[in-house]
């Protein structure tokens, strides 16, 4: 007997062979993979709820590692703050009974004043000077490019003038990278020892017993005192640099120059220290200009962009006890 | 299906309607049946050796949250080590600049550090990051320890500076604004009684009678008593070396062993003991040595005021006593 399946079509009345179509291999085809999807699905649940693999078991123990000690360092941290915030209000503390002033912001270093303004603080010398060197330099550059030779003869700035711009002390004493170093500046300020206001001479640079001490234009040592008294300056030197200019480093420890001696701008003089009346390893500087002490600040320009100086003017402007 | 199927009877010569039934029917759910396990066999096969399980996807989608979180306190810690960092840095590079100290020893600064063993128990030693955290949390807290005891001990020798600075006899001990009535300077003076040079070891501030006079440190009184050449005299102990003498006063206004402040009254000028005017004479010693008084107030004074100062200093007058 033939397995060959028939149809019968009621339009021609005859029997025709039944074909397997494309649309019911199609359908099989569906019906197949439904019913294996579902078998492959029950089989998955099925696996996953009754074999754990590596990988999950690695995982669920990590997660409750971290389940598990995150409150523990959590509870540590917090107190770890708690300690950190009571510091903070020590370094405060210390810092407000040292200087008897609030701590400067970390954010305070804004600059306010332009460098011409700066420049302006103190007009006399470095505007005429420089309005002289401009106009020279103009020349110069007219000349030049008209012959070299008369470049020696016609063009030049005098000695005195040259003279005046190497006595005008205007770096800063010691290495301060940072520009941190000024503590307290010119004017009035509150005297450690007593608490009341005194005018203060001249600027204080904090800096540790053995910095070297640079003076700060050329010029020739006037004076060199040395003391064991814990009074006043302390182991001091006077330099004259010329055209009234006089600078004075204080409550040094060690004295690096023999008076009289004549010094290069830069020249190592002595090492910060703490004598005379100091309450901390200072340097105490002094500008005096025909013998009356003047802000050192306004000075201290030389390889200092604007923004450097005016944070120097900033700290130097701040009301707080000086380190005398 | 809805057409009936017929089947070719050619016993019959018939076409007979044929319905799946019995072993057919079997045959045909067997096959099928069989198709799709296989299908399934491949679908499970495929899924499981390219998929994660759902519970595995689970629990990574868990360990990613818990380690985000973890993250949180990562960075806490770290966050906490630099402030920390720029504390111990003020520490190092200021106060203890400032207050002439030498900065801590980096055995100190690390010292109770590398408590790392201490967490090795199995479970978090296999996991790095554990470990790491509770390494570097410890060596905060070490580090947080030694610093805080830093801050003490910073505190400490702040308090004994102040007092040291307070003791310091640094003003003038009558009210001179004027600085008329420093009369005399520092050095050898012809002595008006006896009319002979010697060392005028302090300096004189005339004054007329009941002025007051004040303690020019903190310290302890140690004299209050009457002698021949000082007449009425009061010494004070300021400690760190220091003594203040005020002599020829009128009165007394402490008693001796009393502690007292800078500027409290300690008495009133007069013109007791070898003395031709009233006047305050006034010493400072250092370690049992005279040093010139003048040198505690000097920055008081403006450079002028300390010319003109000099200036009376060294022309060469009688002193008061």
């Amino acid at each position: 007997m033939s397995d060959v399946k028939y149809h019968y079509n009621s339009k021609t009345f005859q029997y025709e062979r039944a074909s397997f179509s494309v649309k019911d291999a199609l359908w099989y085809a569906t019906g197949v993979l439904f019913t294996a999807l579902i078998l492959c699905g029950t089989a998955i649940v099925i696996h996953d709820s009754f074999v754990e693999t590596d990988n999950e078991r690695a995982l669920s123990l990590e997660n409750n590692l971290l389940k598990s000690h995150k409150p523990v360092l959590e509870e540590q941290l917090d107190a770890i703050d708690q300690e950190l915030l009571k510091l903070k209000s020590a370094d405060k503390n210390l810092y407000t009974r040292i200087f008897n002033a609030k701590p400067p912001e970390a954010t305070a270093m804004s600059p306010t004043i332009s460098r011409e303004q700066a420049l302006l603080a103190d007009p006399s010398e470095f505007r005429t000077l420089l309005e002289v060197l401009n106009s020279k330099s103009e020349l110069l550059t007219v000349k030049s490019s008209m012959s070299n030779a008369a470049f020696g003869s016609t063009i030049h700035i005098t000695k005195e003038q040259v003279d005046l711009i190497r006595s005008i002390p205007s770096i800063q004493p010691l290495a301060n990278p940072q520009m941190d170093l000024l503590v307290s500046g010119f004017g009035e300020r509150i005297n450690p020892f007593h608490k009341g206001n005194y005018e203060h001479p001249g600027v204080d640079f904090a800096a540790a017993r053995g910095t070297e001490v640079y003076v700060t234009a050329s010029g020739r040592v006037r004076n060199i005192n040395r003391t064991a008294l814990q009074a006043g300056y302390g182991n001091y030197i006077d330099v004259d640099h010329g055209h009234g200019f006089v600078t004075r480093y204080a409550h040094l420890e060690d004295i690096k120059i023999q008076r009289g001696q004549k010094v290069e701008k830069g020249t190592v003089i002595g090492t910060v220290g703490n004598s005379g009346g100091s309450i901390a390893p200072h340097l105490h500087y002094e500008v005096i200009r025909d013998g009356e002490a003047v802000d050192p600040a306004r000075y201290l320009m030389e390889g200092l962009t604007s923004e450097q100086h005016n944070a120097l003017l900033k700290l130097s402007s701040k009301q707080n006890q000086s380190l005398d | 299906m809805g057409k009936v199927r017929y089947r070719y009877n050619p016993k019959t010569c018939k076409y007979e309607p044929w319905y799946l039934r019995g072993k057919a029917l079997q045959d045909q759910i067997a096959i099928f049946v069989g198709l799709s396990i296989v299908v399934a066999g491949v679908l499970y096969y495929v899924f499981i050796h390219n998929f994660d399980s759902l519970n595995e996807q689970l629990l990574r989608s868990e360990n990613l949250t818990l380690k985000t979180k973890w993250q949180i306190l990562e960075d806490r810690i770290h966050h906490a080590f630099s402030e920390l960092n720029v504390l111990v840095e003020k520490d190092d590079k200021n106060y203890r600049v400032i207050l002439d100290t030498e900065p801590l020893s980096p055995e100190i600064r690390e010292g109770g550090a590398g408590g790392s063993e201490k967490f090795a128990v199995d479970e978090v030693k296999n996991f790095p990051t554990l470990l790491y955290d509770y390494t570097i949390l410890e060596k905060l807290k070490s580090k947080l320890d030694v610093e805080v005891q830093s801050y003490k001990q910073l505190d400490n020798i702040l308090n004994e500076r102040i007092h040291m600075w307070a003791s310091r006899p640094a003003i003038q001990p009558i009210n001179n604004k004027q600085l008329d009535q420093l009369h005399m300077s520092y050095g050898s003076r012809m002595h008006p009684i006896h009319k002979y040079v010697r060392d005028h070891k302090g300096l004189d501030f005339t004054a007329s009678e009941g002025t007051p006079v004040y303690s020019t440190g903190d310290g302890k009184v140690t004299t209050v008593h009457y002698s021949e050449t000082y007449g009425k005299v009061i010494y004070i102990d300021h400690g760190h070396g220091y003594e203040t003498r005020y002599a020829h006063l009128s009165k007394f206004d402490v008693q001796p062993g009393a502690m007292v402040k800078r500027g409290h009254v300690i008495g009133f000028v007069g013109s007791t003991g070898t003395s031709v005017s009233s006047h305050l004479h006034y010493e400072v010693l250092f370690n049992n040595n005279h040093v010139n008084p003048i040198n505690f107030f000097q920055r008081d004074l403006s450079n002028k005021e300390y010319e003109r100062l000099i200036e009376i200093g060294s022309t060469k007058s009688k002193a008061l006593d």
